[in-house]
This record gives C-alpha cells, structure tokens and sequence, in this order.
C-alpha cells in the first residue's frame, strides 16, 4: 500500500482546524472592538448633548427669544437643539448629540425643562431659605439652636433627638413643603463676581481661606455690602469674625462649613449644602441664610437681620434662566 | 521490507509520549489561562455595564429625591410616580422598579455595593469577584455622578 499521500491529508486537516480557531478568534475580537466602539460614541453623543444644553441655557440667558441652536459641530461629532417656548416663562429643550457629524452612527437625547425664576416676594424676609431639608441636631450636650426669623424649606424640618419641640428652637414664622422654596433662584452671578472683582472680595478655587472682610458694609454710608465670592467650599472655623454677603459656588455645588467660636455679620447665599455645628461654643450669625440644604448642629444663635436683608435686596441682583428639570430621553432602563 | 524492532517501537512510543505530554501541559496551563482571564473580563463588562445604567438613570435625580444612600439606593426621577431601588440580593445587583414589582438583575457575582452623597454628587462603589476554576477575580469600581436634577 503506498502510504506517501498520509502528511498531505494530515495537514490539510490541521489546516482546517487552525483556520476554524483564528476565525472564531479574529471574529470574537471584531465584535468585541464594535461593542466598544458603540459605547464609546453613545457616550461622545451623550456630552455632546450636554453641551447643546449648556449652550441653549447660555443662549437663553442672552436671548430669550432663542428658538433653536442648528446643527453645531463640536470635535467628530456634534448636537443640534430646539427650544420651545411654552409661553409662561419657562422653555422645553431638546439636544441631540450625535457623531460622527455626517452620516451620524450614534445619537443621544436630553431634554430640558428651563424658566427664569423671578425673586418670591418673601425672599428677603427669611432668616433660612432652604431648597430642601432643615436638618436640626441636639448637640452632643442637647444644645439647641436659637433661631430669630422666618424660616421657609422647599422640604421638611427633622430635628435629632426627633421628638424636639421646633418652635422652641425657631422663633417666627415656619413653613415646610413649600413650593415657593422647590427651587432655588440662581442669582446672576456674572453681575456678583463682577461686583465682588471690584471690591477685591473674589476668592477663586486656589484662595479659599484668604481673609474675608470683617464688617457686613462695604461702605456703610451708601448702604454697599461687601460681596463675597468663592469659587469653592467655604470653611469658617475657630476664633473669627467676618461680614459681608457671601456666595459659595454658584453656578457649581459646594459645601459651606462653619464650626467654632465663629461671628458672621451678614449673609449667605449656596445653592449647595451649609453644615453649622456649634457643638457647645458660641457661634453667631446675624443676618440670614440661602441655601440647598441646611444643618444646624448645637448651640448656634441665627438670627435674621433686616438692614442687611434689604441692603441685598437693594444691590438690584437679577436672576438667569436655570434648568428646572433634566432628562436624558435614551434611559437604560423602563420607566413604565 | 525489514520490519522495527520492539525497540525502537518502544523508543518511539516513549518520544511521542514525551512530546503529546509537553504538548498537553502548555496547552493546559493556556486554556487555564485563557478561561480565567476571559472570565475576569466578562466580570469587568459585566460591573461597567451596570454601573453605565446606574450613572445613567441616577444622573437625572437630586438629593432631595434620594431617600436612602447606603447598601440600597431608593431614589426617584422627575416624572415618575414611584421610587426605583436599587440592592444586592443573594449576590446579584437589582433594580427593582416600581416597588414590589419588576425586579431587573443588573449584574452577578456581587459581593459589596455602595451609595453616598455628598454636596449634589453621587458617588456609587461596586465590588464583584468570582472564581474560575480555582483562580480567583476580583474587580472593584467607583464613579461619581453629579446629579443633574439638583
């Protein structure tokens, strides 16, 4: 029998079975780099609809008879966005982000809900203005807060231990769960910063903890507070004194943290959270606060200061378009 | 035609034998391999795949709509009547929405599950490991969230 023909169909065989791995091998790597390559633009044409967005709210603050930003492009990709105008002060959104820019492979939807909140009417006359909840804590020695004024949250007051009597910590008028405080107005804050540059009272994020003004009036006798901006977290601790209307953060979220023997003339203004904890020291604030939420915790007197609250209301600060609700319309998962 | 000698069949097998045996550890040690690490893979997709969809759906809440931040996240977006959840249960990453009612397993082989927030920002933590045959993977991800709702 003439065997010679056995290595020609042996490696033949072998061959085959070779081919048939690296296929399965080269085909699983294809798949695996398209998997990528599709997360990866779904997430480009997410961004970019955040920044058709950010470019309406930009617009509309400018312009509020803007109806829609056309096709846009940004780096490979880019958004394009319609603004309707719902005709009682508030604006629907909607931002596409897509890429590549011709012939797009993915696209991303948000849609925004925007309106010029106007100052409330009571805004001024609040010692606590909070967008969410007061949270109030005993202390480690069941030290109360002392609250003067009038007190409004878009949420509820708890206080800790809970069976607390609140209207033994705040003297004046109280309201929870109230839809005026939902949100909070954002100020403009180009107008502050500008003001507070003029003053030397701006703090960017790299000089938080320089000096702060000592006294509330900038020039007491045209009735000028000293405004005070941060581009970061406030931190108030130990033996101080300051005075002025600060802003923390602004447009950002940022913490504002007071503990220690510390003495505020004046008042605050955060969109993010105020932590005040007095433990059992003397901590005083005269004036009033604006904030996201707020915790007072220990002995703190907080009392509302009507020269200052007017001398604020006097600067004439106006409000800006702010986004009142935020969807991204491509969710992962089922809402219904 | 000389026939081999019972010999050099031995000697022939005994070569064989030592090359099939050589043949058959390397590729042992890198099917070993390769399963261990393909698994190890599959449960990094698996961790980003629900972190994506967490990020995703949380990113349109803000903090006064979170009602719980520890193990579990109980939170609700504008629009929707009900709360969604989300926990681990019996190793295995759900979200359950509306309560008590459709649960979704995000992800498997879970063993730890985070959720604090703090100044408008989210900040969730996974940890997941499982072993394959007998080598242990692990995979740990952290990723913040700014809450858009705020």
């Amino acid at each position: 029998m003439n065997k010679r023909g056995v290595a020609l169909i042996l490696i033949s065989i072998l061959l085959v079975v070779l081919t048939i791995f690296s296929t399965a091998l080269i085909s699983a790597s294809f798949s695996e780099n398209a998997f990528a390559i599709r997360y990866l633009e779904s997430t480009q044409a997410f961004w970019l609809a955040e920044a058709g967005i950010e470019q309406a709210l930009d617009g509309l603050r400018a312009d509020s008879n803007l109806t829609a930003i056309n096709e846009t492009m940004l780096g490979k990709g880019g958004y394009d966005v319609t603004i309707v105008d719902n005709l009682d002060g508030s604006y629907t959104v909607n931002s596409t982000g897509f890429i590549p820019f011709d012939a797009p492979r993915a696209s991303r939807v948000i849609q925004a809900e925007m309106d010029l909140t106007m100052i409330p009417n009571n805004f001024y006359d609040t010692v606590i203005w909070s967008e969410s909840d007061i949270n109030i804590k005993g202390g480690g020695r069941g030290n109360w807060a002392s609250v003067t004024g009038n007190v409004i949250s878009g949420g509820t007051i708890y206080t800790k231990p809970a069976n607390a009597t609140i209207t033994n910590i705040i003297t004046g008028n109280i309201s929870t769960n109230d839809s005026t405080a939902d949100s909070l107005p954002l100020l403009d804050f180009a107008q502050l910063r500008y003001i507070s540059k003029n003053q030397n009272n701006y703090h960017d994020s790299g000089n938080l903890t320089g000096s702060f003004p000592g006294s509330f009036w900038y020039n007491q006798s045209a009735k000028i507070p000293n405004i005070v901006f941060l581009e970061g977290d406030l931190v108030l601790s130990g033996n101080v004194n300051v005075g002025g209307f600060f802003i923390v953060g602004g447009d950002s979220i940022y913490t504002t943290t007071i503990t220690g023997t510390v003495g505020i003339d004046g008042c605050i203004y955060t969109p993010g959270e105020i932590l005040v904890k007095g433990g059992g020291t003397n901590l005083n604030i005269d004036g009033g606060i604006w904030a996201g939420s707020v915790l007072l915790d220990g002995s703190i007197t907080l009392s509302y200061n009507q020269t200052y609250a007017q001398a604020v209301n006097d600067s004439n600060i106006s409000t800006i378009v702010q986004i009142a609700s935020w969807k991204d319309l491509n969710n992962t998962y089922k809402l219904y | 035609m000389r026939a081999f000698t019972i010999i050099e069949i031995l000697i022939a097998f005994f070569i064989l034998s030592l090359i099939a045996g050589s043949i058959f550890a390397v590729t042992n040690i890198s099917i070993l391999s390769w399963d261990s690490n393909r698994g190890g893979l599959e449960l990094v997709q698996e961790v980003r795949q629900a972190m994506d969809g967490m990020t995703r759906e949380t990113r349109q809440s803000k903090t006064s709509l979170i009602t719980r931040a520890d193990t579990m996240l109980n939170f609700s977006i504008p629009d929707i009547a009900s709360p969604i959840s989300y926990y681990i249960q019996d190793n295995q990453l759900i979200r359950e929405y509306p309560p008590g009612g459709t649960k979704q397993v995000l992800a498997n082989n879970i063993n730890n599950l985070n959720f604090s927030i703090n100044s408008g920002v989210l900040q969730i933590h996974i940890q997941a490991n499982k072993t394959i045959r007998n080598i242990p993977q692990a995979f740990s991800l952290m990723e913040e969230v700014k809450l858009r709702n705020e």
